[in-house]
């Protein structure tokens, strides 16, 4: 078993080191057939999740897997580097290998004929290895690892087609923001390696039981505990690396990247990275009600800010990635609240639904000769049937219409929000009921604008829509039957299940006879009108959808007319990224280029230093016969820098 | 000098030797390339690493000279790094002397002389013996700056490195002066306990002061790095490397055992002095660089933003002192810190210039970040392996440098969390900050190979292949940058993270 | 460190700047300038140089004249071991110096192979 669990990940790391020699052995003009390319780049993942399956199935209640080697050596204890595997992880896992299966077989379809096919796969092999690293991580360090390794993949993948300038430069974008957290992330780590002794989470886990107060005393730092500090800063890191407010806005620009990746690590896998981590550091969380209040409260805030924008993009891949943002927004909701394994069961269904919704987008715009804009799209329905379909069904899915995945997994995070006993619970639901809204109504807008009505496309765009080779229909088949019955996996008590998912996941993070931290409060009564409340507002969405975009295409432009700022507002994603790149971005370049380079290094230092030194020239009058140039320079700034160290060691 | 005292000068020996044999076989009125004077350069450094070998693992410590060097942990590990570099500047230096022309033997003569005197330095116990270290170091380094003697860059870095090097060593003369009349004595050990005396405590505070603006000057750290940027851009590409990371071994060393010293008499005026030199030196480094336009003067730059990351760990450093006086700083995670990033930093930029050296032109062209645009596409290897270079000086997790990186922060959080003063852990914020600005540049040159098209005269380009020597070390970098970033020792073979760790552990067990 | 030390310190290091300054402010504010033709000319007892004083040598007299010092000053260290020589334990003693006579004719062999000392 532990040979499996190691076997998994290197599966994937020999797959991407054989892609990558094919793809030099391409460029050295060597033939290689795409299709030996496609076979090999598949089998990694494929075996990966067989393997995955059979680990599922031999794996004993409340066991841990656990396989490593020493790796860093600080203070006076080893850092491991190893896997352990336990229930959260092992769902990670199957969303991982089994969704990642999938892409993958798809992308043979997708990508085909493009130049780069081996080494896309290489990338996309290599991104998940790295994404099994971070899932099976048995400490934050090499969660850490993973962590960055995927940022890096997705950079290489987002800017894939790298003749485009555009492209490579929301690859940049992407990775430089994830920076920003991760920063926040290393640092939160050091802090609770430097109260705790340990990264290793077994090990965290029973340091934060044993002795709490270690991690309740002040940090120095505002006053607040090392338990807030530690989650928030590496909250941060989520907040970068799962496109939270504020470090949200590289996720739209991902979609640079070709359809599949977007799928596969900017919809069902690596932004969910930071609900994983949260859930993983979920003990330590639990110290620190402050930083939950902050991650409920930015998943909320989320949640509704990208809903709205959502409604008004016109790319069908941007709407998609701000529905991303939206409904991560939601598992943070949910792991802020102390619920994981309800965080969780939202990320597998959303992973299913949304996989299909980027695929499906990926077939259309397939279709359409590269075309993205749904303002040129329309009756798709007839030519492009099972991409219809099961686009409309993991639509339906995700707007929360019984019984279809969404509706068991968000309709939970509402009750938890509405039940939880913290005070802000109200707020969380009000804005998730919105949020609720927002969905269905871009969810339905996407699907009638593409599918339904006349076609808007230009003749020869018109003359080439065809519906997709089989290796992408019969992936989008398979992921919107996915996302059609998962959610039984986790039909909660009120409706008579036995919300199996929710145990599974929970005996791995809960200690024997510990409860959920979400204790629940309410009746079952309330429980059920509150469902019913939230199909309701569901299906008014995908009503005011209908009348706008399907009955009268005429009505939103009103709209629009009445309240033009507000429209502009939102479409332009309330400036945002204008605002970083005003205040932050360009100030820096400046800083770095005119101020502190020209002005500090060349014009500060040696204008002050020039002038000593002609006040020195002019002192030593002819004494200085040879030219010397800027040395003098050099050695007059030595001096002054010698004169600053004595008197800074004198005083 | 008895006879037990040589068996400890062995690793010494090696390039001492080889010196000598290049001299006797090289010496001769015409001037061309022979093949047997870098080979015997090579069994130099490989006799050196062949005792270190032998030697490791060290019980206690070996003198020799009277006491004037001490053959310990930290001696062999500083041997290992600098014989490492030594090598690795040797391979690179066939090839690219070949196509400027300029294969003589006194090139090797010169980088062995300069690896003797950074051991040296490494291993010494007294002033005396570390000036003589340093001035060895230092006088054949100033030779090696212009030896592309056609070229005036080259000559320029000669003379710069040559007029400013002298000044810091007068300083560092003029210092050991001043300690000499405070204390009385050369030795390190007499050092600590008499900065205690209240009356000739002015003289070896100033004196300290001298040293200590000696050392930042060999390490490149602000106010003193000046000259750095100047001289490693005219060098030859190879001995940019050898000095960036040679160098910076042999004094790090030695700073840790004068510091070592110095900090059991807890002198807290000098932590601070450092604290801001690590400070300003990270920010100068990092912000410079970002400006530059020749990937060799950004690597400049960023070489001195990570001296001042490397100050941090001196900062912190603390140590114990053991039974009849020993001192151990194998606890010292900052400690253990400085000496992996000199490792990580080592093989990682050794590889970075190994491929400057190669894509290097007549005259010092072809390094501008616009002449790496799309080459991740013409040469697949060579830009796979930049940018895995490129992402270890970054300090990406995955690589040597993170590692390095995450010891050293760690220490200083370490150090600060838990106690009033909130400095330390100020500065280890400041200093990954201060990493995220040097990302920014490192990744210019990932988006040059892999995001720009190839350009225009490219096609025309027709470089020459890459030589064994330099494809021997590109290819050494790239396994050591990965292996020493993650590679678990399975084969127990001694490479990897872990065995390296345990060795950086033992060396620091036995600093007096 | 006392105060006091500091402010004798920098008392010192500032009249030890300024006295320069002063002489000269002094000198170029109450010294008379009347320049004519012959104060600007070489000095008088001097000779007019032929050629300028910067030209350039051979290398060749740079060369002899630093393995003149090299190889003197080396030797130089053979007084202080005559002295101890007695004293000493005997074989070890003589074997570092023969070590240190053979590097220095290590060194002559290069540079007689090499030769620097060959004036053609």
């Amino acid at each position: 078993m532990e040979t499996l669990v190691v076997l998994i990940p290197l599966l994937l790391l020999a797959g991407s080191a054989i892609s990558g020699i094919l793809a030099l052995a391409k460029t050295r003009g060597h033939e290689v057939p795409d299709r030996a390319i496609s076979w090999i780049a598949c089998t990694g993942p494929v075996l990966a999740f067989l393997f995955t399956v059979l680990i599922f199935n031999n794996m004993g209640e409340g066991q841990v897997l656990v396989a490593g080697y020493d790796w860093i050596l600080a203070g006076g204890a080893w850092i491991k580097a190893g896997f352990a595997v336990d229930h959260l992880t092992m769902v990670m896992l199957m969303v991982v290998t089994g969704v990642g299966s999938l892409i993958h077989v798809y992308s043979t379809g997708y990508m085909k004929g493009d130049g780069g096919y081996a080494r896309y796969f290489c990338y996309l092999n290599l991104f998940m290895f790295f994404m099994l690293v971070l899932v099976m991580a048995n400490s934050l360090l090499l969660l850490f690892v993973g962590w960055e390794g995927v940022g890096l993949c997705s950079y290489l993948l987002i800017g894939f087609w790298w003749a485009d300038e555009a492209k490579a430069r929301a690859g940049m974008k992407a990775f430089l923001v994830n920076r920003i957290g991760d920063a926040g992330f290393l640092l939160g780590m050091l802090a609770i390696y430097k109260t705790a002794g340990t990264l290793n989470f077994q090990d965290l886990r029973t340091f934060v039981a044993g002795n709490p107060e270690a991690f309740l005393q002040g940090s120095g730092f505002f006053g607040v505990s090392l338990a807030t500090a530690s989650c928030l800063l590496l909250f941060l890191g989520a907040t970068g690396k799962s496109a939270q407010i504020p470090l949200y806005v590289w996720l739209p620009d991902a979609m640079a990247g070709p359809t599949p990746v977007s799928a596969l690590i900017h919809a069902a896998t690596m932004v969910t990275a930071g609900v994983y981590m949260i859930g993983r550091m979920n003990f330590l969380y639990a110290l620190s009600p402050t930083s939950m209040i902050v991650v409920s409260l930015v998943g909320a805030l989320t949640a509704f800010f990208a809903g709205t924008i959502a409604m008004t993009q016109f790319d069908i891949k941007k709407v998609l990635a701000y529905s991303t943002v939206s409904q991560l927004g939601y598992m943070f909701i949910a792991a802020g609240l102390g619920a994981v394994s309800v965080a969780v069961f939202h990320l597998v269904a959303h992973a299913f639904f949304k996989a299909c919704l980027f695929l499906g987008s990926g077939s259309v715009i397939h279709a359409m000769d590269g075309e993205q804009d749904m303002r040129k799209m329309g009756g798709l329905q007839r030519k492009m049937p099972i991409t219809f379909i099961t686009m409309a069904v993991s639509a339906l899915a995700m707007a929360g219409i019984p019984p279809l995945a969404g509706f068991f997994s968000k309709d939970e995070i509402l009750w938890k929000a509405f039940s939880s006993e913290l005070g802000h619970g109200w707020f969380l639901w009000l804005l998730g009921i919105a949020a609720a809204f927002c969905t269905a109504v871009y969810m339905g807008r996407l699907i009638f604008m593409t599918f339904f009505g006349s076609c808007r496309a230009d003749e020869k765009t018109r003359a080439h829509i065809h519906e997709s080779p089989k290796s992408m229909t019969g992936v989008l088949a398979v992921l919107g039957v996915g996302a059609a019955v998962i959610g039984f996996l986790n039909v909660p008590h009120f409706l008579g299940g036995h919300a199996a998912f929710s145990h599974y996941v929970d005996s791995a993070l809960m200690a024997a006879g510990e409860e959920p931290l979400a204790a629940e409060t309410g009746s079952v009564a309330v429980e059920l009108s509150l469902a019913l409340l939230s199909v309701m507002v569901a299906f008014a969405g995908l009503m005011l959808a209908w009348r706008w975009w399907v009955k009268d295409p005429s009505l939103p432009a009103t709209y629009v007319d009445r309240y033009p700022e507000v429209y502009e507002l939102v479409h332009d994603k309330y400036r945002v990224d204008e605002f970083y790149q005003g205040a932050i971005v360009e100030p820096l370049e400046n800083v770095a280029d005119g101020t502190l380079y020209k002005a500090i290094d060349r014009k500060g230092v040696d204008g002050a230093v020039n002038g000593m030194a002609r006040a020195f020239r002019w002192l030593g009058a002819r004494l200085a016969s040879a030219e010397t140039g800027n040395v003098r320079t050099y050695v007059a700034v030595m001096i002054a820098g010698i004169l600053l160290v004595m008197l800074s060691l004198l005083t | 000098m008895t006879w037990e005292d040589t068996k400890s000068l062995m690793p010494l020996l090696g390039p001492f030797l080889a010196a000598l044999a290049i001299l006797v076989v090289g010496g001769r009125k015409e001037r061309g390339p022979n093949p047997l004077l870098p080979l015997l350069a090579l069994a130099g450094f490989g006799w050196t690493l062949v005792g270190v070998g032998c030697l490791w693992p060290l019980e206690g410590a070996h003198d020799a000279f009277a006491g004037g060097l001490r053959l310990d942990g930290l001696g062999l590990v500083v041997a290992l790094l600098v014989s490492l570099g030594g090598a690795a500047c040797t391979l690179l230096s066939v090839d690219y002397l070949k196509r400027r022309g300029r294969n003589l033997p006194e090139f090797y003569v010169l980088v062995l002389f300069s690896a003797l005197g950074m051991m040296v330095m490494g291993m010494s116990t007294n002033w005396l013996s570390l000036l003589l270290g340093l001035e060895t170091m230092s006088l054949a380094l100033y030779v090696l700056c212009g030896f592309l003697r056609d070229e005036t860059r080259s000559v320029e870095s000669s003379i710069k490195y040559f007029l400013t090097g002298s000044f810091a060593s007068g300083l560092f003369l003029f210092g050991m002066g001043l300690l000499y009349g405070g204390t009385g004595s050369f030795e390190f050990r007499d050092l600590g306990g008499a900065m205690l005396d209240a009356q000739s405590q002015p003289l070896i505070v100033v004196g300290v002061g001298f040293l200590l603006a000696g050392f930042l000057f060999k390490i490149g750290a602000a106010p003193l790095h000046m000259w750095l940027p100047d001289v490693y851009e005219g060098a030859p590409t190879p001995i940019t490397g050898f000095m960036a990371t040679g160098v910076k071994v042999a004094a790090f060393a030695a700073v840790i055992r004068v510091l070592s010293e110095i900090y059991q008499h807890e002198h807290v005026g000098l932590r601070d002095v450092l604290w801001w030199i690590a400070l300003i030196t990270m920010i100068v480094g990092n912000v410079a660089a970002l400006a530059q336009t020749s990937v060799k003067r950004m690597l400049a730059y960023s070489s001195i933003a990570h001296a001042g990351y490397l100050t941090i760990a001196l900062v912190v450093m603390r140590g114990a002192v053991g039974e009849n006086g020993a001192i151990d700083f194998s606890g010292s995670l900052a400690a253990r810190a400085i000496l992996y990033y000199l490792l990580a930093y080592l093989v990682a930029n050794m590889g970075a210039f190994g491929v400057l050296s190669y894509l290097e032109k007549q005259g010092g062209k072809g390094l501008a970040y616009e002449d790496l645009a799309g080459l991740g596409f013409k040469h697949r290897f060579l830009g796979l392996v930049l940018s895995v270079f490129a992402l270890s000086l970054a300090g990406i997790p995955g690589t040597a440098g993170f590692v390095g990186k995450f010891l050293v922060f760690g220490s200083a959080v370490d150090a600060g969390v838990g106690t009033a003063d909130s400095s330390f852990v100020l500065l280890a914020v400041l200093g990954i900050l201060n990493s995220l600005v040097g990302l920014y540049y490192y990744l210019r040159v990932l988006i040059q190979l892999y995001a720009k098209p190839l350009a225009e005269d490219a096609s025309t380009r027709g470089a020459p292949l890459v030589g064994m020597g330099t494809g021997l070390v590109i290819v050494a970098s790239f396994i050591g940058t990965l292996w020493w970033g993650f590679g678990a020792d399975f084969l127990n073979l001694g490479f990897g993270v872990e065995p390296a760790m345990r060795m950086m552990q033992g060396a620091l067990a036995t600093l007096r | 460190m006392e105060p006091s030390v500091l402010v004798s310190l920098l008392i010192v290091l500032g009249l030890a700047a300024a006295i320069p300054v002063v002489m000269v402010i002094l000198g170029r504010a109450f010294g008379p300038k009347r320049p004519t033709e012959v104060k600007y000319s070489v000095y008088e007892c001097g000779l007019e140089p032929p050629v300028d004083a910067r030209r350039r040598f051979t290398v060749k007299f740079y060369e002899v004249a630093v393995l003149f010092v090299v190889f003197d000053v080396e030797v130089a260290f053979l007084f202080p071991w005559a002295l101890l020589f007695k004293k000493s334990s005997g074989f070890l003693f003589f074997g570092e110096m023969i070590v240190f006579l053979g590097i220095l004719g290590v060194g002559l062999f290069y540079v007689i192979k090499r030769g620097a000392l060959e004036w053609e």
